[in-house]
């Protein structure tokens, strides 16, 4: 089910009222919030729901047995265990054919021809969130800093709908205590949800959408047909898609959550302000960045183990990074790729910070500057995330960038290149101004509120797209 | 050090007592609820806006008033129905547009009365004024056969010329979804030659069973009328199999009453591309699924375009389900390339085709056009 259509309007209102309704009695409430999880994941394949009560046993299971158990290796074997279980799941959906595949490919480059086994398993819509946010649990419980929770709970935590399908990746230590009591049906912070949920429309429908057929596509598939400043446009006009598209779910999933009550973690910060590659990932997709930090780059040693561990472990979390976003060889050169911008900056810093310096220049000039060279980095990284799984694609499109210069091209409208302005300029609006309009709004009369709510779906309608497109981060 | 103080001191983009994380901005509103929501986790207090724990919570958070779960409701629903007044007409057309069966039954009555009210009471003109400034106020179509009366028939001829940089061939790709990604490949090899000329014109979502949707009779009569190409390529049928109306009855897809009309559609669409000057239409069907019982349809459609095709001259059927089927003939995502590697053809709904897939296709095609039409050959696909 896709958050901007009729289909999912009904959907929530319908869940808002039993949900509230519910509340107070709250085994009822859980079961019902996990069967409208199920409806909501199971609307594309019903079969998928299958994999939520899967994963939602088995980890309930593998927590009591970790806090059971007494002895650090003990419980160690288990967590090991939940986390095979989990990645071995994830991998056979997502993994096994790709590094079949890579293998059968390597083989017949030195002459040995197989014909490997493929499962050929459709992939689960969101399989990538569920698998960390899940390990979250059995990890924490196995240091110590979450009580293991009820089999309803973990279903709670597995199916609840608003992250379902694409983050952002809350984990069991920030949503499993928002269970423990009722949510307070007096005390609903639906200003901000409201803006949430329109800022991500909006983002979606007017900006993401329209960069993506009017431009981003086309030089993307076919890059040979586009001049070079098309392709170039092209470049920050998928920079912008990308953004539009991944914050506006976030966005929506915060939003949808908090008037059922709950909060969930934000996942972006304006990333195209960011000064430098260290800064862009404290913006973008916040959650992911904090679970490879606390999840894999300090149990790897972090930057304990001395400067060229440290490099290492950066590589290694961000290879990995890439790799979590598709079984592709172009997403672990993306993940590479910002692997050594982050080493580069660290390096950099040091160097600063031994000559007495701030890690970064300061003045409006040189802040301008940085953000500039930074958007630059991470836009032209972003070619090797959407194309086909191989390095001609992407090369060809970077390419094109030095071989058709000499014309604007006939795809280069006006309009293409103002909304791509716009989605970059939205990330420089005060987080101030933002708050302000939402303490305005919130205190406007219910009637006005719905008002104002309904010119919002009116300008959605008359210049969005005519039909719902499917979010880019679905397929991770 | 142990695994809090690990967590604190640790930050795997910063150094401990990195100037950027001094220089961090603050946190959002809605951080600074999460901290409190962690907090919890570790045995703190943990107090969120909404949280019934039976102290009374603050009325507002920053700055912002907190509202009841009635309010919330009010202020809702009464936002989503007026949106559905104001915005009445393109909803009827979607609730229209829906595949036949109950749902859209129940979608469509209910939005008769709301788009009767709200073009009695003028509600709708706003939207449709700007729907029609923008040029989506197409008004909506009422289901009929799908075929249309296309007046007297132009020059049909099967004598091909070859093409040269100072006439070039003009191809015409179009089709549903499945057209795009397989006809911006056959666009750019076909360019590549440097003697042909193409355009791309697909419609996602749309097909020649629901003609009240996308009116694709009405939209090929003005290729073929208008845009003249000397070349079409058809890519038609993902979103065909499902029920149609006709004279008020709604036909299923898997009767012999829906094939007949089906095939009438498709070989009035092939009549229609033929009609003024194109001297091939090349009718791309469908390639092997990777769901079975979809595989069962596909046959049944590409048995209908392969046999409209055969009755009419200058119509080619391409044969695209053993290009993308293992040598056992069954679904892979995976097939080998030119080369002999494995390569990604199929996206993640076993349905449609990879760029790699779409470049084998559109490789094909073109090659095939080029045979016809003698040019020589270009670039390469995988």
């Amino acid at each position: 089910m896709l958050f901007p259509t009729i289909t999912f309007a009904i959907f929530f209102v319908a869940v808002f009222i039993a949900s509230w309704l519910l509340m107070p009695r709250s085994r009822a409430w859980k079961v019902f919030i996990v069967l409208a999880g199920c409806v909501f994941y199971g609307w594309w394949d019903v079969r998928a729901v299958a994999l939520l009560g899967v994963v939602a046993v088995a980890n309930w299971g593998f927590a009591r047995a970790i806090a059971g158990t007494r002895g650090g290796r003990a419980r160690r074997a288990t967590l090991v265990g939940a986390l095979a279980f989990d990645l071995g799941l994830l991998g056979v959906f997502k993994y096994f054919d790709f590094f079949v595949v890579s293998a059968t490919n390597v083989f017949r480059g030195v002459g040995l021809h197989l014909t490997p086994p493929l499962l050929d398993l459709a992939l689960p819509v969101g399989i990538s969130f569920l698998t960390f946010r899940i390990i979250t649990y059995v990890v924490d419980v196995e240091r110590g800093t979450l009580e293991p929770a009820s089999l309803l709970d973990v279903a709670v935590y597995v199916a609840f709908f608003p992250y379902l399908l694409a983050g952002p990746i809350a984990r069991a230590s920030e949503f499993l205590p928002q269970l423990r009591e009722p949510r307070d049906p007096r005390r609903i912070d639906a200003s901000r949800a409201y803006f949430l949920i329109f800022a991500g429309l909006v983002k979606k429908m007017l900006i993401a959408d329209y960069v993506a057929t009017h431009l981003v596509t086309g030089v993307f598939t076919t890059p040979g047909r586009y001049s070079s400043l098309e392709t170039l446009i092209a470049i920050y006009g998928y920079a912008v898609q990308i953004y539009c598209d991944f914050s506006a779910y976030s966005d929506m999933a915060i939003g949808l959550s908090l008037l059922l009550g709950f909060e969930l973690p934000d996942n972006f910060r304006a990333p195209y302000t960011a000064r430098d590659v260290r800064d862009f990932w404290r913006r973008w997709h916040m959650t992911l960045s904090s679970w490879i930090r606390d999840y894999l780059y300090i149990p790897l040693g972090g930057n304990r183990k001395g400067v060229g561990r440290t490099y290492v472990n950066l590589m290694v979390a961000m290879l990995l990074a890439g790799l979590w976003h598709g079984a592709a060889w172009t997403f672990v050169f993306w993940g590479g790729l910002h692997g050594a911008g982050l080493c580069y900056d660290h390096w950099r810093a040091a160097r600063r910070r031994q000559r007495g310096e701030p890690d970064l220049r300061g003045g409006f000039w040189p802040v301008a500057r940085q953000r500039f060279l930074t958007f630059q980095f991470v836009a032209f990284a972003w070619v090797f995330f959407p194309t086909r799984p191989d390095f001609a694609s992407p090369l060809a499109i970077l390419s094109r960038l030095f071989t058709a210069w000499g014309g604007v091209g006939s795809n280069l409208t006006l309009a293409v290149v103002l909304v791509i302005a716009l989605g970059i300029a939205i990330q420089y609006v005060p987080e101030r101004a933002a708050a302000l309009a939402q303490v305005r709004f919130s205190r406007l009369a219910p009637a006005l509120q719905g008002v104002g709510l309904a010119l919002g779906f009116f300008v959605l309608n008359v210049l969005g797209p005519q039909g719902p497109a499917a979010f880019l981060y679905f397929r991770f | 050090m142990d695994e809090r103080d690990h967590r604190l001191g640790d930050d795997w983009f910063d150094e401990p007592g990195d100037d950027a994380r001094r220089a961090a901005p603050p946190p959002a509103p809605g951080q600074a609820d999460m901290r409190r929501a962690s907090a919890a986790a570790t045995g703190e207090p943990h107090r969120s806006p909404a949280s019934g724990d039976g102290r009374r919570p603050p009325a507002t958070v920053g700055g912002r008033r907190l509202v009841p779960a009635g309010s919330v409701l009010v202020a809702g629903l009464l936002g989503l129905v007026l949106a559905l007044f104001l915005n009445a007409a393109s909803i009827q057309r979607t609730a229209r547009a829906m595949p036949f069966g109950a749902q859209r039954t129940l979608a469509v009555a209910a939005m008769r009365p709301v788009a009767a009210l709200s073009h009695l009471l003028l509600i709708d003109r706003p939207s449709n004024a700007a729907l029609a400034m923008l040029g989506r106020g197409t008004p909506p179509e009422e289901s009929g056969s799908g075929l249309h009366d296309l007046g007297a028939p132009g020059k049909v001829t099967t004598a091909m010329r070859t093409p040269t940089v100072g006439r070039p061939l003009r191809i015409w790709v179009g089709g549903d979804s499945m057209a795009q990604n397989t006809g911006a490949q056959v666009v750019q090899y076909a360019e590549q030659t440097g003697v042909m000329r193409a355009t791309l014109d697909y419609h996602i979502s749309t097909g020649l069973s629901r003609p009240d949707y996308f009116d694709w009779p009405r939209r090929l009569a003005y290729v073929s009328r208008v845009l003249r190409p000397d070349v079409a390529v058809a890519f038609f049928g993902a979103n065909d199999a499902q029920a149609v109306e006709l004279d008020g009855r709604v036909l299923g897809s898997e009767t012999t009453a829906w094939d007949a009309l089906y095939a009438q559609r498709v070989g009035q669409a092939m009549d229609t591309l033929r009609r003024n000057g194109a001297t091939r239409v090349y009718w791309v069907g469908l390639p092997i699924m990777g769901s079975k019982a979809f595989s069962r349809t596909v046959r049944v459609l590409n048995t209908i375009y392969r046999r409209e095709a055969a009755g009419r001259p200058g119509v080619v059927y391409v044969d695209t389900w053993s290009m993308f089927a293992t040598p056992s003939g069954r679904f892979s995502a995976y097939l080998r390339d030119s080369h002999g590697d494995l390569q990604l053809m199929r996206q993640a709904d076993g349905i449609h085709l990879t760029l790699a897939g779409a470049s084998r296709l559109g490789w094909a095609i073109v090659a095939r056009i080029r045979r016809d039409y003698h040019v020589a050959a270009g670039a390469t696909g995988s």
